[in-house]
């Protein structure tokens, strides 16, 4: 007796020593799988302007990452214009040559619409509302001494504020790390909007084309500097660790000038001036993240709907029914099935643009595609039909129902585990496709879906600013799938491993 | 595997049970089924009245003329419908289609002036297109198909309306064609969406893309703006296949990646198997507590898109990520370590990293095989004194090998498309300067699809050689299924088990 006791005490502190080491594994496990979500979580909450990738945890912590994601408050620098103070005989050649050029971009500017017509490549407009420009009467103009240059500003937004600027041509240039950190932040969402406004630009097609000849014909006097202001902003970085000494625009605030117009009468003192508005203010709505955050949720949404019924379709048809093409029909998709689904990628992509559904209409050509072809997928819910026994139906049959009746009746109330989980795996689809909207939108951040637009911030030259944004924009999309995902988690496992199961 | 590199999720699929079905002869009843129709369509001239005959030449008349008026009616508008398009439709009709197909076009892009107010603006204006060609002459020769289908149907169908009309049987009406669409041809009705979907976008694209092979569509040749792309005949076969290129030809680069796509299939597939069901037996183990919260810390990986935890975590250990960040900070390393520069360490993190992804996955398949294993033979096991280490040896995996072997397979398969994981953790890195100079950029972690990838991106884009990728891809994998399946353990002693 005591014998045995003692054996059974033996094998349980057995038991529990390798249990202890069950659980250590199991914990070590844990702690490595959990990390890089942590580390995103708290990378997210990064506020410093550092790009160094390598800092974890945030020793100012905010949301302004998260905030960033969804309000775009933007600093939009307009246009620069130049004041050159000429005599009037300049005055008056200039102004013929204004309405001689004008004329000459307009013809231009019709002759390559056509031109683009032909080649198919409209239809792709850019509904970009946020819009800055300065009007000015004066503009393109030589002014004379006595003059006054008059400079208007529309722009559309929220709380909009207009700060007028001016650059003294005897110091254009100032060191960056004299600037003050705001003024440092502002200069680096200034780079950020500038270079939307240049893809917004490159999408214009024709006009932005048009507009850039124009300007690059023009003569000294014309006003309009088409500069690259871009790769001007791109040097300031304020950052903990490197001082970055470069040289920057010396742009001088006008003090009180802060309406939509501003007027300035011109003197020899400002004769060579530039003049600019930098225009801030909320647009929310408008930022790119939450375009691709609406584009795969709805194309999430549509394709969960659509994909279920086409490949409840087609699994039910397979299990249940036998006619001729059964067998031909379900050997062809399995050889299908052996082609690398990329390959059809380049020729769904011409065909969809002939269409009209690429780019910026990407979301209902990745549904098209998303949903066109679901039904080779149906391997998962035949087996579980299959397991529904047959004389279920045939006892359905005999009471007089169609067939149709008993998938409607019978059948499918019983499917509920694999109706969830097909739903599930096909909502979650559109939030981790990569290759097919990748190569739909085809860099056109209006029809990128989130993985494809996250992607597209981790790029070599957009990590340095938008890392910190990228960890809060993966947790903004990962916290919905995440949840949905763990709520519905039983009938995944069902799914899963009735599957295989099934083998 | 389709449905794996769509969704980024890992739906891997299950083809055991009509893997076999396959295995019978496709060509078996071929020619006896040719013979029938032949004999069948001969008869039916032969017996059949004015009205069966008449549906040698209108479509659907023998139907129309004994009063399935909707049937008949249907059948004469695809008849009509299909002589506008191939003859009368405007600009092109199916005819043109069919005549380009062997050139692909006769006239390319030309150069021409415009001249707007004073100004000349040269604009290229295409002519043909070589592209809609290859394609619209495949939906036409599909279409051909199609109405020979249809015009043999109705032929049968006059015929098995006269002998019904003969025999003194009422023949079905628009009504009992309905009905019959929700009842004994309810397939039908389901199968029609769907079947339309694979065809338009999975048969027609990969029948375009298998034709792409033998042309020279490129990004110079896209067949309409810059130039027209034309047949080559084998030609892209044999510069991929062609050993004698030189140092770095492309049958090399190709064998290269195609060597480092297996070893990195073999170890994606192995390592996740092994270290899933021995997790799965960890957690499954009785008297261990907290099961639950362990299997949701590990079901996070799979619920969490992957795009973002693999870019994460691909950006964790680059050269200034959080890894080498850490170690220099507590003086480990003076020099931060290359994980995606120095090839073979790249390889070991993508299947290192892949094990995170996917263990979890394989974790929840072998809990639910697991506890399908008859407690009985672990009994038995135990009486006659096997230790859990032959248990597990003897018992659960032979088990888990037989239930799990299709899995396996198809799992292997889908590894070596595997596009996510490499993609969006090294996208392919390191260069192989080598290589790339042969072919394109080339990386050490490249798998035979992301090659394809990138072969198709940028100004040059060959898609001829995307397409030859493709179709060897396609062998490779074809003849791994078909050769592993045979030698399946489920697939051969299927007694043995049970």
């Amino acid at each position: 007796m005591a014998d045995k006791g003692k054996r059974i005490l033996g094998m349980k502190a057995k038991n529990t020593i390798g249990n202890t080491a069950i659980y250590i594994i199991l914990t070590l496990m844990s702690i490595v799988w959990l990390i890089p979500f942590v580390c995103i979580v708290l990378q997210s909450f990064r506020t410093e302007s550092t790009h160094q990738v390598g800092y974890i945890v945030p020793t100012a912590p905010g949301l302004d990452n998260y905030k960033n994601l969804f309000v775009a408050s933007r600093s939009v620098a307009t246009d620069e214009y130049l004041i050159t103070v000429g005599d009037e005989k300049a005055k008056a050649k200039s102004e013929a040559k204004i309405a001689k050029q004008a004329a000459v971009a307009a013809a231009k500017a019709e002759a390559m619409k056509k031109a683009l017509e032909a080649a198919g490549r409209t239809g792709e407009s850019s509904n970009e509302t946020v819009v800055a420009k300065i009007t000015s009467q004066s503009t393109g103009r030589v002014l004379c001494i006595g003059d006054t240059a008059e400079f208007a500003i529309t722009a559309e937004g929220h709380n909009l504020t207009y700060q007028w600027q001016y650059l003294d041509p005897a110091e254009p240039l100032i060191d960056a790390s004299l600037l003050d950190p705001a003024e440092a932040k502002l200069a680096r969402q200034l780079s950020f909007t500038q270079s939307e406004d240049a893809e917004a630009a490159e999408e214009e097609g024709a006009e932005a084309g048009s507009e850039d000849a124009a300007a690059a014909e023009g003569t000294e006097e014309a006003s309009e500097t088409a500069e690259p202001e871009e790769t001007e902003y791109d040097t300031i970085f304020v950052s903990d660790t490197i001082s970055t000494v470069s040289l920057v625009p010396n742009w001088q605030n006008i003090d009180g000038a802060a309406s939509n117009s501003l007027q300035v009468p011109v003197t020899e003192a400002n004769d060579g001036f530039s003049y600019r508005c930098v225009v801030s203010g909320n647009y929310p709505l408008k930022t790119e993240f939450v375009g691709w955050y609406t584009n795969t949720f709805i194309m999430a949404l549509i394709v969960a709907v659509l994909q279920t019924i086409i490949v409840l379709c087609m699994s039910y048809t397979l299990s249940r029914f036998r006619f001729k093409m059964r067998k031909p029909l379900m050997k062809l998709m399995l050889i299908l099935g052996l082609f690398p689904g990329m390959l059809t990628m380049i020729i769904l992509y011409r065909v969809l643009k002939d269409m009209g559904l690429t780019m910026a209409n990407a979301v209902p050509g990745l549904i098209l595609v998303y949903i066109a072809s679901s039904g080779m997928g149906y391997y998962i819910s035949k087996g579980f039909f299959d397991t529904i026994p047959m004389s279920l139906d045939e006892a359905a049959r005999v009471d007089g129902a169609t067939r149709a009746q008993v998938l409607w009746n019978i059948i499918l109330p019983l499917s509920k585990p694999i109706v969830i989980y097909t739903i599930l795996t096909a909502f979650m689809g559109p939030w981790g496709d990569f290759v097919f909207a990748k190569f739909i939108s085809f860099n056109n951040s209006e029809g990128m879906n989130v993985a494809v637009g996250l992607y597209k911030w981790l790029s070599k030259d957009m990590i340095n600013d938008r890392y910190t944004m990228f960890c809060a924009g993966g947790v903004v999309v990962a916290i919905p799938v995440t949840i949905l995902f763990m709520c519905l988690q039983k009938y995944y496992v069902e799914g899963v491993t009735g599957g295989s199961v099934k083998g | 595997m389709l449905p794996i590199i769509r969704s980024g999720y890992r739906q891997d699929v299950y083809e055991g049970d009509y893997m076999e079905e396959t295995k019978q002869n496709i060509f078996a009843n071929f020619g006896k089924a040719v013979k029938n129709e032949v004999v069948d369509f001969i008869t039916t001239f032969k017996e059949g009245d004015w009205k069966t005959r008449l549906s040698y030449i209108v479509m659907g008349s023998g139907n129309f003329l004994r009063g399935q008026v909707v049937r008949g009616l249907v059948y004469l508008l695809f008849e009509a419908l299909f002589i506008w398009f191939m003859f009368f439709c405007e600009p092109h009709g199916g005819k043109y289609w069919i005549t380009m197909l062997p050139s692909l076009g006769q006239q390319g892009p030309t150069q021409e002036q415009v001249v707007v107010l004073g100004q000349t603006v040269f604009t290229k204006v295409p002519h043909d297109n070589s592209f809609q060609i290859l394609l619209y002459g495949i939906l036409t020769l599909f279409l051909i198909v199609a109405f020979v289908i249809s015009w043999r149907s109705s032929i049968r169908q006059a015929r098995e309306a006269q002998l019904i009309e003969e025999s003194g049987k009422k023949l079905n009406r628009l009504k009992d064609d309905i009905r019959s669409l929700v009842d004994e041809k309810f397939y039908k009705t389901l199968l029609a969406l769907p079947v339309l979907g694979i065809t338009v976008f999975t048969v027609l694209p990969i029948v375009f893309m298998i034709l792409v092979a033998f042309t020279n569509y490129d990004g110079t040749h896209d067949g309409y703006m810059t130039n027209l792309f034309t047949w080559t005949g084998w030609n892209n076969f044999r510069t991929m296949l062609n050993m004698n290129g030189g140092g770095e030809s492309y049958a090399k680069v190709f064998l290269g990646i195609l060597g480092w796509t297996l070893i990195w299939a073999f170890f994606a597939t192995f390592s996740n198997y092994f270290l899933g069901i021995m997790v799965a037996l960890m957690i499954n183990k009785k008297g261990i507590k907290l099961k639950k919260l362990w299997r949701t810390i590990l079901v996070l990986t799979i619920a969490i898109p992957q795009f973002i935890s693999l870019l994460y975590v691909s950006k964790m250990f680059d050269k200034s990520g959080i890894v080498n960040g850490l170690l220099i900070k507590w003086g480990w390393i003076t020099e931060p370590i290359g994980f995606w520069t120095d090839p073979l360490l790249a390889r070991i993190m993508v299947i290192v990293i892949n094990i995170w992804i996917g263990v979890p996955y394989l974790m929840l398949i072998a809990t639910g095989i697991l506890m399908n294993i008859p407690a009985d033979l672990y009994e038995s096991a135990k009486i006659d004194g096997a230790s859990p280490v032959q248990q597990f040896f003897h018992i659960t995996m032979p088990y888990m090998l037989f239930i799990t072997g299709p899995y396996l397979l198809t799992s292997f398969t889908g590894n070596m498309n595997n596009f996510n994981v490499i993609y969006l953790l090294s996208a392919g890195g390191p260069t192989n300067s080598a290589a790339s100079a042969a072919s394109g950029s080339v990386g050490y972690t490249d798998l035979l699809i992301t090659w394809l990838f990138k072969i198709t991106q940028g100004a040059e884009s060959k898609y001829y050689m995307a397409s030859v990728i493709g179709i060897l891809v396609f062998v490779v994998v074809a003849i791994i299924t078909l050769v592993v399946y045979n030698l399946l353990p489920s697939n051969r002693n299927e007694e043995d088990m049970q």
